[in-house]
């Protein structure tokens, strides 16, 4: 593995010039090569803030971001850096295959070397067919096509791509994110934004999930679902008897569902099965609800 | 390193080839361009300047007997220079509008390569534009300016620098297009009307020579009539010359500063 690194130390990220305008508060996050880093959060919480800090576009307000992408002092940082921010960062006036043809040139390619590898990376995004039209006369998602295709004709060792997905359809979303996986698993570091919990459940290793100003969780994605695991509900089928006494012993918060059953939370769990024991009552069924991503994160999002 | 120290660090002189790749393709995806540019000089010379030359006796300048159709060709010039610098506003406010500016630079492009690249686009159209003067020049057998005019073309493509550093400064001071349209009409067209484009210098009125000896291209045209006519006006060519290098430094110095966007608000 690469000693590569991007780091967030204390980092106090917003616009404007001064504390006032704090977008995030004293962010520390480590972004390491060989995993895939999700970043999720609400709209407005600060994901773009924190993805343009990370480039340098945004300087943070306080604190430190520190990034060692190459060792080579005579190459520029960020020709290892594939960048695809929310907005289409796009020139108008040119072709398909000239705004895809700017990446590798940028990252130091030779123009015949960066004819090739914008070839691939068209093919691999599904536009090469598109390659002579003029911008504006694809669509918004195959736009979004044409500037990831850019920064993966980079050959980039770091991927920062913001709402990726955004205009892509399932099947381009799904190749996308195994193509990053491969990328991380070579040793990249990958960083994305999005809203697509299916796939970010799926794919990334790591989750930064940011509200409230500040990141409310920051770590494996195995510790994000097991944290939120903790919250699972348990939904109970009573055979005979009477669970109200019961109920009122061992639990603190309860739901009936609609047919009847007692939905309890997980933590009480065992509690109420050990009253249920003592009181001689019988269960005919226990069903475990297990939580989603995306209902963990529905979860924690509202958590102060 | 922080990354804020992107933008200090240079792929050296292939940033500016990178940018003028770009520009290239850009201007010769601009066919909707290339019409208009191709009208400009066909209307002010065959129709403004060919005009009234036919009610107008040549004239003396300089101690040289020469023709309005000679004298004003040069007026032209003037005029498609102001025309480019237009174009160096639209492509630099595109670029810097939807954060390509940003991204070259954070790849490495510094700010005087990006001079050089993102002119190339105005001199492309100077040089298409001057190219169309030319063959009317030839057609209208306008005398003594076939060997000398080309020559003055391109010591003009370092007077066009002035005007396409200057249109990249201009547009990274707008915030929208309003202002940059409002912008173009109010203060770039006067400027090749104010200068001696059209009328002969030295004999305008008062308001207008005072706004003559303010505008630079005064000095640029009075600089590429000495080259045509060979009058020997060294003094005049060097001043245009630096008003060009002091103007690309600048430039290069406010790019340096520039907070980088990814998209501005329209």
């Amino acid at each position: 593995m690469n000693e590569n690194f991007i780091k967030l130390k204390k980092a106090n990220l917003g616009y404007g010039h001064d504390e006032k305008h704090i977008v995030l508060n004293d962010i520390n996050i480590d972004f390491l090569p060989g995993t895939i880093t999700a970043i999720v959060g609400p709209n407005g919480a600060g994901k773009s803030t924190l993805i343009n800090s990370i480039v340098g576009v945004l300087p943070p307000l306080s604190g430190k971001i520190e990034f060692k992408v190459t060792n080579d002092l005579n190459q520029p940082n960020f020709n290892k850096v594939g960048f695809c921010p929310q907005v289409p960062l796009i020139d108008w006036f040119t072709s398909v295959k000239n705004n895809v043809i700017l990446g590798p040139l940028l990252s130091g390619k030779t123009l015949k070397k960066s004819h090739k590898l914008s070839i691939s990376a068209m093919k691999q995004m599904q536009i090469y067919d598109l390659r002579n039209r003029p911008m504006d006369h694809i669509s918004g998602g195959q736009q979004q096509r044409v500037q990831i295709a850019r920064e993966l004709a980079k050959n980039p060792d770091v991927f920062i791509l913001d709402e990726p997905t955004t205009g892509l359809d399932v099947y381009s979303s799904e190749k996308l994110f195994k193509f990053l996986k491969t990328k991380s698993i070579a040793g990249s570091i990958v960083i994305i934004s999005s809203h697509d919990l299916t796939i970010v459940e799926e794919y990334a290793d790591k989750i930064v999930l940011i509200g409230n100003n500040k990141v409310k969780f920051n770590g494996l994605m195995s510790e994000f679902i097991q944290k939120g695991a903790r919250n699972k509900l348990v939904e109970i089928t009573p055979k005979s008897g009477n669970f109200s006494q019961v109920v009122k012993q061992s639990v603190s918060t309860f739901k009936e569902s609609d047919n009847g059953n007692l939905i309890i939370n997980f933590s009480e769990f065992e509690k109420f099965m050990n009253v249920a024991e003592k009181n001689n009552e019988v269960i005919d069924y226990i069903s475990m609800q297990q939580k989603s991503l995306r209902d963990i994160y529905l979860d924690m999002s509202l958590e102060k | 390193m922080d990354p804020l120290n992107f933008r200090k660090q240079s792929i050296g002189f292939r940033g500016a080839f990178i940018v003028m790749y770009n520009e290239i393709n850009a201007f010769f995806s601009n066919l909707g361009g290339l019409i208009s540019m191709t009208m400009q000089p066909i209307l002010f010379f065959a129709f403004l300047v060919m005009g009234l030359n036919s009610t107008t006796n040549n004239f003396n300048y300089h101690g040289i007997i020469i023709s309005y159709a000679s004298y004003a060709s040069i007026g032209v010039v003037g005029l498609i220079m102001t025309t480019q610098m237009s174009q160096a506003v639209y492509r630099s406010t595109v670029d810097k509008q939807f954060g390509l500016m940003a991204i070259k630079f954070m790849n490495g492009v510094r700010p005087f390569q990006y001079i050089l690249g993102m002119s190339v686009f105005p001199i492309f159209g100077y040089l298409y534009q001057c190219l169309i003067l030319y063959l009317l020049l030839i057609v209208f057998k306008i005398k003594g300016l076939v060997v000398l005019f080309p020559i003055a073309i391109l010591v003009g493509i370092i007077m066009l620098l002035f005007w396409s550093s200057l249109g990249i400064i201009c547009s990274c001071l707008f915030k929208n297009y309003q202002q940059r349209d409002i912008f173009i009409q109010l203060v770039f067209t006067p400027i090749a009307f104010t200068a001696p484009s059209f009328y002969l210098d030295g004999h305008e009125p008062l308001y207008l020579k005072i706004l003559a000896n303010i505008n630079p291209m005064t000095y640029q045209l009075r600089a590429l009539r000495s080259i045509i006519y060979r009058i020997p006006d060294i003094t005049t060519i060097i001043t245009s010359l630096l008003l060009t290098i002091l103007v690309v430094i600048l430039t290069a110095f406010l790019l340096d500063k520039i907070q980088l966007t990814l998209q501005e608000k329209t």
